[in-house]
């Protein structure tokens, strides 16, 4: 069956261990060979609200999702509430008998405008909205519904192991609907057994209760039919990872040579510095041990400000943020451009404006990252579109700082941010990139000037403390680093500095700053960028598939902008698709090429675009020449 | 090295009598005195008259922004702790924008120098009340008395965990300087609050303000150095007292110090191994040849799913 290629769906209460039974369900998966690549949802809250895991499995890699789901794991009423609409036909809801009476009313976590929408739903059926209601039009959908009392197998399970404390076997109901999922897939049981094994392993008892509770998972469905696609084992070659996009970027900072990262804690970013902070002292080839300094700051102006201290030192230095804590950074980033400070921002880009959507997709900072800052100073400005990009991306983030002493800013959208992915270890490789370091001064040189005007613009760079002595100040500046308001020497630091991204455009090869998909000769050409990349991949090949040829141009840096492009573009049909309102990106087509986009395709609701829905918006312009489609999918 | 040598040619453009000509000479005699090469010192300084301080000194100094001198000075620090770190700036910059800075510095206890150059108003800004400048006092560039309530910078950096804390005054150079110095060998936050005149705005803190109310806190008399873990309370809660005394008579000199209390830097040390012996600066991160010298084997092996 090559053609495995299916979604997985869990919810629950945030804080009831949904992470775990995703966690669970991934390595499980992967362990029959099967790519995986994990979607995760959830509200600005710790405890109660709503939160899933879409969770796409498939034979090759993918870096999306779908919506309609065949999977779909609940044990608590508010997942079969947010979800059984999404299940498709002949798919399957694995669900929590116990919460049968369970009606809307009652389920005070859900949303208002959700209430009453289902209200009206149901009313409109005559049902009253219970969780049988709701079992009942999926399956009149053609949902197939295996029901089981969760609590009550627990329970009886718990007795019979002799456990008294019954509430403490509760937690099981997680695994438990994993393991009735993974039953009904056909995975065999000694994968979700070794996952747990993995997880749980050295933690006491838990362990063999977990490996008791997916025995009863597999005897509880041994009878049942399986689902029409199965998760055989099938074949695989070397070590694979599963790993997040906050994780992926640290580690590329770690193989980066990052020495000092300071944050102030935000979503969602600060999952990037929490796992440098675990793992900071690192391994290096000649066996030291060596690593960053972490510190946790008194809020992101301070982020940036020890940043930026600690570059001048010669420490490769960063800070991570989102939205909010970067609109406090931009002061900072703008004297990083002034006194040509090597710092890179890894910039998590989450729904806005102001607190927003603090949990949510978007890609709406685009303008404003390029344009951060009073007055004309140059940054370099990238975006990764999925794992493996994050990860290069984030090492070369810290060489393109030093090189051209300027400001980074490494853009993530939440959706990347937080999806998990299966990936081939040999993809993350350390030899494939260089560390470059730029132009370092290491003698002492007899009055050093630090702001020497040059060809290119670089000056060499003294770091505090390596013999050289040197001022710096956020003023206009001589070559010595002291004040000057004069005009003429005003004109020439002013080019000096902003003549580095010439020089940065002309030595950063186009390969790291943009990638094109399909056909040279499509007559339309996708342009986006950010996480829409693997969407937007499905679809062109979907769309191939049917006979229609599409280009894809995945833009990864905005600064210095890749010109190069247009010759992809020019005399083509273009559609444009972003995750924010106005089409920032579709907007610097224009200001940078003179290029209009025909269409656009936008979507700002939170969740990142999904590949049915981009695929009807796509045909939907190619057909009928649509000039702007909004995306709304999303529970 | 001469005192001489930390001199640089840049014009000092002061006006004449302001005390920042005070503080520079003494922190050029303390530099010289204390006798690092110049190129380990790194001074950081805020915006404002004060801030153009590092220009005049012959060693790297960094003019930052408005505020932000303290968590820039942190990052170098901390990145590396060899340097000789000196933070200074306005009342204003420090106490006003910056007090958020000033306040966590103090709960770290990174070792560093912050001088704080104390003339009730932002001087740059053309003599709008500092958070230093008591309420119901009218400078000659108010308008209006200020309506503000003023912070007493003694009080708030014992509070904020500062572990030196002092105060001098710019006009007695050879007091300072030595204050100075105490500051840069004590290990910890040192705060040293500078009584500086501002002629052209201030006319209240003048010279003659001064003059008759200083007093200096001297052995036998007076000693806030906690050496013993028990002598802390009393020690603390004496320097707090003393912090509230100003009127006729303002104390100046060290009013507390106490390096019983672990630095940042050491409680980095216990948690990142190489620290103490490589700081973060220090370290190697690839060969001679670029290839990256960090091994991901450990960390990606405890990612396998397979
Ligand atoms: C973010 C920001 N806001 C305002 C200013 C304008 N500004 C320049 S100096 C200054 C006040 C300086 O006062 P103080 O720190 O007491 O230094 P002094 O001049 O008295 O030495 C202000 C508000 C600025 N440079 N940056
Ligand atoms: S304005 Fe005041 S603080 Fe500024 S230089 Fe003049 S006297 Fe000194
Ligand atoms: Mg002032």
């Amino acid at each position: 069956m090559s053609s495995t290629d299916l979604m997985w769906v869990t919810g629950g209460p945030q804080g009831s261990g949904i992470d775990t039974a995703a966690n669970l369900f991934a390595r499980a998966v992967a362990k029959a060979g099967y790519y995986v690549y994990g979607k995760r949802e959830y509200h600005s809250n710790i405890k109660g609200k709503h939160s899933y895991f879409e969770t796409r499995v498939s034979r090759d890699k993918t870096s999306s999702c779908m919506d309609a789901e065949d999977i779909l794991t609940a044990y608590d009423p508010e997942t079969i509430f947010q979800h059984f609409m999404q299940v498709k036909k002949g798919g399957i809801i694995i669900y929590n008998t116990h919460n049968d009476t369970e009606d809307i009313e009652h389920i005070i976590s859900l949303e208002n405008a959700l209430k009453e929408r289902l209200f009206e739903f149901f009313h409109k059926r005559e049902m009253k909205g219970t969780v049988k209601d709701a079992i009942d039009v999926a399956k009149e959908n053609g949902a197939l519904v295996y029901g089981f009392n969760m609590e009550g197998e627990v329970a009886v399970l718990a007795k019979k192991l002799g456990e008294a404390q019954l509430g403490r076997f509760n937690r099981y109901v997680n695994t438990l609907a994993v393991a009735l999922s993974t039953s009904i897939l056909g995975l065999s049981k000694a994968h979700i057994q070794n996952a747990a094994g993995d997880m749980f392993g050295g933690k006491g008892s838990t362990l063999q209760e977990n490996i008791d509770v997916i025995d009863l998972a597999y005897e509880l469905t041994s009878d049942l039919p399986k689902y029409r696609v199965t998760l055989t084992d099938i074949p695989y070659s070397g070590h694979r990872v599963l790993l997040d996009g906050n994780t992926i970027v640290a580690l590329g900072k770690l193989a980066g040579g990052l020495r000092f990262q300071s944050y102030y804690p935000i979503t969602p970013a600060s999952d990037e510095s929490v796992y440098l902070d675990m793992n900071k002292n690192v391994r290096l080839t000649d066996s030291t041990i060596d690593g960053p300094a972490i510190v946790q700051t008194e809020d992101e102006i301070a982020a940036i400000a020890m940043a930026n201290g600690a570059a001048l030192t010669g420490a490769r230095s960063s800070t991570a943020t989102s939205g909010p804590g970067f609109s406090l950074m931009v002061e900072g980033l703008g004297f990083a451009g002034m006194i040509e400070i090597p710092v890179v921002i890894t910039y998590y880009m989450r729904g806005g404006p102001s607190t927003g959507l603090p949990t949510r997709n978007s890609q709406a900072d685009l303008l404003f990252a390029l344009s951060a800052g009073h007055g004309d100073f140059p940054k370099i400005v990238l975006s990764s579109g999925d794992h493996i990009e994050a990860f290069y991306d984030a090492i070369r983030s810290l060489n393109y700082a030093e090189r051209y002493q300027m400001p980074v800013i490494h853009l993530v959208d939440k959706a990347l941010a937080n999806a998990y992915a299966v990936i081939d270890e040999a993809e993350l490789s350390t030899s494939k990139v260089k560390i470059e370091r730029g132009a370092i001064l290491n003698n002492r040189e007899d009055n050093y000037k630090r702001f020497r005007l040059t060809e290119n613009g670089v000056s060499p760079r003294a770091t505090i403390g390596s013999g050289n002595i040197y001022w710096a100040t956020g003023d206009e500046h001589d070559e010595l680093g002291h004040i000057t308001e004069d005009p003429y020497e005003r004109d020439s630091m002013y080019e000096k500095r902003m003549k580095k991204l010439v020089t940065a455009d002309k030595e950063i090869p186009e390969s790291e700053r943009f990638s094109y998909f399909g056909d040279e000769s499509a007559s339309h050409i996708i342009v986006s960028w950010g996480s829409n990349k693997g969407a937007i991949l499905k679809v062109i090949h979907t769309l191939k598939e049917e006979g229609i040829d599409i280009g894809f141009l995945h833009l990864r840096m905005f600064s210095p902008f890749p010109k190069g492009i247009n010759r992809y573009l020019t005399g083509k049909k273009l559609i444009d698709i972003e995750s924010n309102y106005r089409g920032q990106c579709a907007y610097l087509l224009k200001a940078e090429l003179g290029i209009t986009t025909d269409s656009l395709i936008l979507k700002y609701n939170g969740r990142p675009p999904s590949d049915n829905e981009v695929y009807s918006a796509v045909k939907d312009i190619i057909v009928h020449g649509t000039k702007k489609v909004v995306l709304t999918n999303g529970v | 090295m001469a005192f001489s040598s930390f001199k640089t040619d840049v014009w000092v453009d002061w006006c004449p009598g302001c005390g920042d000509f005070g503080i520079l000479s003494a922190l050029q005699m303390a530099m010289a005195e204390y006798k690092k090469p110049a190129s380990d010192y790194a001074i950081f300084s805020g915006i404002g008259c004060s801030g153009k301080i590092i220009h005049y000194v012959n060693s790297t100094g960094i003019h930052n922004l408005h505020g932000r001198s303290i968590p820039m000075a942190i990052g170098a620090k901390l990145a590396n702790p060899r340097l000789e770190v000196i933070v200074a700036g306005g009342d204003g910059d420090m106490l006003g924008i910056g007090v958020g800075h000033f306040v966590s510095a103090g709960r770290r206890n990174v070792d560093l120098s912050v001088l704080l150059f104390d003339n009730g108003v932002y001087g740059l800004t053309k003599g709008q009340a500092a958070p230093t400048l008591p309420r119901g006092i009218k400078t000659k560039s108010l308008s209006e008395p200020n309506i503000d309530t003023n912070l007493n910078p003694i009080a708030l950096a014992l509070t904020a965990g500062y572990t030196f804390v002092a105060r001098a005054y710019a006009y007695d150079i050879k007091f300072l300087k030595d204050l100075i110095v105490r500051a840069m060998k004590h290990r910890g936050s040192a705060l040293l609050d500078i009584l500086q005149a501002c002629p052209t705005y201030n006319d209240i803190n003048t010279k003659e303000f001064y003059g008759s109310r200083l007093y200096k806190l001297e052995e036998p008399d007076w000693d806030g150095v906690v050496r013993k873990p028990e002598e802390w309370n009393d020690k603390y809660s004496k320097a707090m007292q003393k912090a509230l005394e100003w009127g006729d008579k303002i104390p100046i000199g060290l009013f507390y110090q106490n390096e019983l209390v672990p630095s940042y830097e050491d409680r980095i040390s216990q948690r990142l191994t190489a620290y103490a012996e490589r700081p973060p600066a220090l370290q190697s991160i690839s060969t001679s040849d670029g290839t990256i010298m960090t091994d991901l084997s450990e960390l990606l092996k405890s990612k396998r799913v397979l």
